[in-house]
């Protein structure tokens, strides 16, 4: 499970755009590109569902969504990873 | 494993049928059955409606179900979505919330999309369309 916090931590890390609107929509964005997106509900704390639905959204494996979370990643790995993805 | 099309009822017309771009039924179901439907091992379903007012259906998708951490998620694999709720009609519901959210963010930034949401706006495009 991610908990609502990681995930505004993965948007504030990650300087994902947001807006809300149903959900809070977030995407990120890269030389005025639009790369990737992901949401999450309104809920207020607690766990998110869908972990694994955001994290194939933010195109990461476990190991990576976790680095991301305890801070062993930054903006600038992750533009890296969505390189070798061929995503950027 | 059933395969069944949900169509909203407004569609469920032989004539709008007829009419339209389906071309194999094999069976119509409106989504008030959808609760006798979750009775049983449903995993994949083909879904007409949007249940958006500005956004129709023009060829129906692929919804799977599975479960996670005790709630239903609902997916649909060709535009990398998902809803989740506690029974299937809350996350189906919650999914087609998120594709018409994902279509008007989408059709907004068409022209500075990088290559993977381009590809599921395209993706949106064969399936979706705005009403005239």
């Amino acid at each position: 499970m991610i908990k609502r916090d990681e995930f505004d931590l993965i948007v504030s890390k990650l300087q994902l755009r947001t807006r809300s609107s149903h959900h809070l929509l977030a995407w990120f964005e890269h030389d005025g590109k639009v790369i990737v997106r992901t949401r999450r509900s309104h809920q207020r704390g607690g766990d998110l569902p869908m972990q694994d639905c955001i994290r194939q959204q933010l195109k990461l494996d476990e190991s990576q969504l976790r680095g991301l979370i305890d801070c062993k990643i930054g903006r600038g790995e992750y533009l890296e990873i969505l390189r070798a993805k061929r995503l950027i | 494993m059933t395969t069944v099309d949900i169509i909203h009822d407004e569609l469920r017309s032989e004539e709008n049928v007829a009419r339209g771009p389906i071309t194999t039924i094999q069976g119509l179901v409106s989504e008030s059955d959808l609760d006798m439907l979750v009775l049983g091992s449903l995993e994949r379903i083909l879904v007409g409606h949007l249940l958006d007012q500005e956004i129709r259906v023009y060829a129906p998708f692929t919804v799977l179900f599975k479960y996670d951490e005790g709630h239903v998620v609902a997916e649909a694999p060709a535009f990398n979505e998902f809803g989740f709720g506690d029974d299937h009609r809350d996350a189906l519901h919650d999914l087609q919330r998120a594709l018409a959210e994902l279509y008007r963010e989408l059709e907004e930034k068409q022209d500075r999309l990088g290559p993977d949401l381009l590809t599921t706006w395209q993706s949106l495009r064969r399936c979706f369309s705005r009403h005239s």
